[in-house]
């Protein structure tokens, strides 16, 4: 019955996301704006969603003069690179090289600037020269700053653009590896097909192509969540997708950030309890996780899905009374056909077996296979 | 903004692969070994090219690795020839995608007198008017022979029209118009007088039977929430080779007229604006519903029965802005190529049945390198390294690059970035774009026209610009791009405006193609072909047999489209070269070209051998002749008319 409940969690934590479940509660007054973030990494982090969502006027704005010499980031390689792309990337292509020359960083973050150096000569069509910077000797198996996995993807793309598709496949096999969800793991992916089809192999084409179109909807998705929640940073709708879309992609511990700023928000948030109780579980904390239904149950005692995994936990824990309160609940509730809940049914019915009521095993059952159950009453 | 992608499902990859990697375990294309290191970019780091906009890069073009000996000249003479046309397309602030996009431009030939005509489509000076009326005609030039152009009559349409084509679609001998707009589709032939008349109009009729709001009449009334067919590129070609043209019918996105997306798309939590580099700028296409394309048979006589159930059987709708037609795998049928607004293009493979099937994926002509669907405006065709195999370029949005593709024996081969065209047109946004050999060295140039949608362009750090100049490059042979500098300020090139549509034909009848301009909110151009020093050439127009044709199997249209033309000549070295073209209207964006073929042969007094592969199947070898003369070939009966050009 574990077994079978945990197969039940599985398709429920798929099915719940990424639009929300349960209705939306009046939005709360907007909070005070939080104090402004002031450290390196912290400006570095928001230079980089800036850019990644192409709103990169601040950067260049405000960012040249503290990225310039005796400016409070000019030793920061990474905010370097970061100012030197917008500016390429709003045609300014010559000052943005400049920077590049002019920048003295610290050694730690000097790759940063390299870097961005190969991608500029990339992007200018200099391919031969970013190959020779990032590969002096054409044949090595790595290329220099091979720590950063943009190197190596940078290599694959100058390969590509090239016409060498051969030559890059193996770049573009590392740089996947090391920053899967990277947010040009879609073009590496893509290229990586083109690649595979230049080859004659079109099973391989196919499934570099399939996980190309899976992510880059997904980044797509992530990028619109983004853009919904600096549109609108009160309003815990977008935050929630936000936290559904890194749940989906197996980051946790992002999921857990946007959901905490989601609270921030709107403290109640059902729909949000009911995503940290699927954070929590999935980290293999059942009694924290069973808190967090708890709370999104409060909010919304129509909220099933919370209902449902709640009733899991109790199961996996034997506290079998507060699993059938729950099942019987989900079982005669408004939901109670709702697809996403039809393991509830069968749990249901074998725990009344369990319990020795046959002919309230068997009603319950039936009900399970009249919704299109399958599984056998005894497992 | 940008939302999910709506690339092809993988699924067929497998088997395209297949089809296309003949002789699989092999490199696509030759993969030549890597050059040594730098030596022209070492020392300073900086690019090679300017920044800013279009006009600054072709006026600080690179000098040529190959200088070309000759340089093409196309000088604006639209005021002094009579074509004073002065297109209209909404409100300068362009607060609605409809007023961004433009019009094409048609050329012709009106009353059969030899001489190329124009027709520009025409919109209205406000989205506005289209509720209060009245809608535009189109506007129609007439050539007296010598190009120089009066004001004639127009048809007397009522609309906001953006696409025409061009075609014999009556198979009577003259060249006909299919006019598209937002809310007009409309067929038109020529009278005994070469006037144009409505034949058919097809959005009131059973091709949108069950969408009363299909057909949109400028102040007339239109219904609630009903979005009319938004027609942008047309193609008239034979699809299912009977002789008779057929029409595939481009189409952008739904757009209702009464309460059109301003500002954000979306409602309340959920909602997102409407921006570009951080402006407010107009909605769409992103967000927005595509229409899908249609695919019309045509009967032969000016009518078209709808086919796309059964001729585009897995069609994605895409927001289509540029279609060409060519033959991609040297099968004597037509395919076609679709360019489509931020979603994947198409590369639409026809079964010699008429239908299409899309391979754009799989055949790497479908989006970046990097995967990536681009903005697809415009589409060239040509054979740029004069191997026989036509090739392909596509013009994109600002910061994306015009791409182009080398085709081959097993697919095409990216050339984008080895050519440079990321650096020379990432400040561009580009429109109407043609492969044609301007100068006339035997080498095809690439043009393309440009001006950006936003307004907001102009604001400081977009790293582009509204008014754009409109540029021109020499390929050689598809080493690397060259941009040809607006040396005369009465060169095409010269203004920064913004070009949508354009179209190629020798209207001053003296063999050189010139380039007509269609361009938003402004004048029309006409840019008269002054390359020096003069080339010889040699110019091809093609009559099929038609449907009439005894016997069974494929038929050529009667006006030649899709029927293929190689003139062999001497190269430099000695060795033989081959110059392809194929007879088609359908290229570049919303536009019509001639017909004719335009073959340049430097200093040559000859060539050495003429041959047409028609699309009915049969091929005929010509023999050597002289440069120097406009030909007419007709199909089973070689050249039947000469005429020495001027």
């Amino acid at each position: 019955m574990i077994a079978a409940a945990r197969a039940a969690l599985a398709a429920l934590a798929l099915a719940g996301a990424p639009q929300d479940p349960a209705p939306r509660p009046a939005p709360p007054p907007a909070p005070p704006a939080p104090a402004p973030e002031t450290s390196p990494a912290a400006t570095i982090a928001e230079w980089r969603e800036l850019l990644e969502l192409d709103l990169a006027q601040p950067l260049i704005d405000e960012g040249v003069a503290r990225v310039s010499a005796g400016g409070d980031l000019a030793e920061q390689g990474e905010a370097v690179a970061l100012v030197a792309r917008a500016l390429f990337e709003h045609g300014r292509e010559a000052e943005a090289f400049e920077l590049l020359d002019a920048a003295r960083p610290s050694e730690a973050t000097r790759v940063f600037v390299d870097l961005e150096r190969a991608r500029a000569w990339i992007e200018d069509d200099e391919l031969d020269r970013a190959l020779t910077f990032l590969l002096p000797d054409r044949d090595a198996a790595a290329p220099r700053a091979a720590e950063r996995p943009e190197s190596w993807l940078f290599v694959g793309r100058a390969w590509m653009r090239r016409g060498e598709p051969a030559r890059a496949t193996p770049f573009l096999e590392r740089f996947v590896t090391l920053a899967p969800l990277h947010d040009e793991a879609p073009a590496a992916l893509h290229m990586l097909a083109q690649a595979a089809l230049r080859a004659g192999d079109g099973a391989r084409a196919t499934a570099w192509s399939r996980r190309a179109q899976e992510l880059g909807r997904w980044h797509a998705y992530l990028r619109v969540r983004r853009l919904q929640v600096r549109e609108q940073p009160a309003e815990p709708l977008p935050r929630l997708g936000l936290a559904q879309l890194w749940l989906q992609a197996g980051d946790l511990d992002r999921a857990e950030v946007e959901l905490r700023r989601l609270f921030a928000i709107a403290p109640d948030y059902p729909a949000g309890w009911f995503q940290m109780g699927e954070v929590l579980r999935k980290r293999g904390d059942l009694a924290g996780a069973a808190r967090a239904f708890d709370r999104a149950l409060a909010g919304d005692p129509e909220l099933f899905v919370a209902r449902h995994n709640r009733a899991v936990i109790a199961l996996g824990e034997g506290r079998l009374d507060d699993a059938r309160r729950d099942l019987e609940l989900l079982a005669d509730g408004a939901h109670a056909d709702d697809p996403r809940i039809l393991g509830a049914h069968l749990l249901l019915a074998r725990l009344l077996a369990a319990a020795g009521e046959e002919a309230a095993a068997a009603e319950r059952y039936a009900r399970y296979r009249e919704l299109g159950g399958d599984e056998p009453l005894a497992p | 903004m940008r939302l999910p992608s709506t690339l092809p499902a993988p699924a067929g990859l497998a088997a395209v692969a297949l089809v296309l990697c003949a002789a699989c375990g092999e490199p696509l294309a030759e993969e030549p070994p890597p050059p040594p290191a730098s030596a022209g970019t070492a020392g300073t780091a900086g690019t090679s090219g300017a920044s800013g906009p279009a006009g600054s890069l072709a006026a600080t073009a690179a000098a040529p690795a190959t200088a070309s000996a000759r340089h093409p000249r196309l000088i604006d003479e639209a005021r002094a020839r009579g074509l004073d046309h002065h297109n209209r397309s909404g409100g300068p602030e362009k607060a609605i995608v409809l007023e961004a996009n433009g019009a094409g431009v048609a050329l012709l030939d009106l009353g059969g007198d030899g001489d190329l005509d124009v027709v520009f489509a025409q919109g209205l000076a406000s989205f506005e008017a289209l509720g209060s009326g009245p809608g535009a005609d189109l506007e129609v030039y007439v050539n007296d022979g010598e190009g120089r152009f009066r004001r004639a009559a127009g048809p007397g349409l009522s609309g906001w029209w953006t696409g025409l084509a061009t075609g014999d679609v009556d198979g009577d001998g003259d060249c006909d118009l299919v006019a598209g707009g937002y809310g007009g589709l409309v067929v038109l032939t020529q009278d005994e007088d070469g006037v144009l008349r409505v034949a058919a109009d097809l959005l009131d009729g059973p091709l949108a039977a069950g969408e009363p709001g299909a057909r949109l009449v400028p102040g007339a009334e239109h219904p609630p929430g009903a979005a009319p067919w938004w027609v942008t590129s047309l193609a008239l070609f034979d699809a299912d080779r009977d002789g008779n043209l057929d029409l595939y019918v481009g189409r952008y996105l739904e757009l209702d007229p009464r309460d059109p997306p301003r500002g954000s798309l979306g409602e309340g939590a959920l909602a997102v604006p409407c921006r570009w580099r951080g402006h407010e700028v107009f909605c769409g296409p992103h967000g927005l519903v595509p229409q899908s394309d249609r695919l019309l048979r045509g009967r032969g006589d000016g009518t078209f029965d709808d086919a796309s159930a059964a001729w585009l059987p897995d069609h994605v709708p895409g927001y289509t802005l540029g279609v060409a037609t060519f033959d991609f795998d040297d099968d004597r049928d037509t395919d076609v190529y679709v360019a489509n607004d931020s979603v994947a293009n198409l590369l639409l493979v026809n079964d010699g049945s008429g239908r299409l099937v899309d391979v754009g994926y799989s055949a790497g002509v479908a989006v970046s390198m990097d995967g990536a669907p681009l903005a697809g405006m415009g589409v060239a065709v040509g054979d740029v390294n004069r191997d026989g195999h036509l090739d392909l370029a596509v013009t994109n949005f600002s910061g994306e690059p015009t791409q182009l593709w080398l085709g081959g024996p097993r697919g095409f081969q990216d050339r984008t970035h080895r050519l440079g065209l990321l650096r020379e047109t990432r400040a561009l946004l580009s429109w109407g774009t043609h492969m044609v050999d301007f100068d006339g060295d035997g080498f095809l140039e690439l043009f393309t026209a440009n001006g950006h949608v936003y307004p907001q362009a102009d604001l400081p750090d977009t790293g582009t610009s509204y008014g754009q100049a409109d540029t021109l490059w020499e390929l050689g042979a598809g080493e690397e791009a060259r941009a040809v500098a607006a040396d005369d300020p009465a060169s095409v090139l010269a203004p920064v405006t913004g070009t949508r549509g354009s179209a190629v034909g020798d209207v001053d009848g003296d063999g050189a193609p010139d380039l007509v301009l269609d361009r938003i909110d402004g004048p029309a151009a006409l840019g008269i072909n002054r390359s020096t020093p003069a080339a010889r050439r040699l110019v091809v127009r093609c009559a099929g047999a038609g449907p009439a044709k005894q016997g069974a199997g494929p038929r050529t249209p009667r006006d030649g489209n899709g029927a293929r033309v190689t003139l062999l000549v001497q190269g430099e070295a000695g060795e033989v070269v081959s110059l392809v073209r194929e007879v088609r209207t359908a290229v570049g964006y919303q536009s019509a070209s001639d017909a004719a073929l335009y073959f340049g042969l430097a200093d040559r007094d000859a060539y050495l051998d003429l041959q047409v592969a028609w699309p009915s199947g049969a091929t005929e070898s010509l023999g050597p002749g002289p440069a120097g003369e406009r030909l007419t070939l007709v199909e089973g009966r070689g050249i039947v008319a000469r005429e020495a050009l001027r």
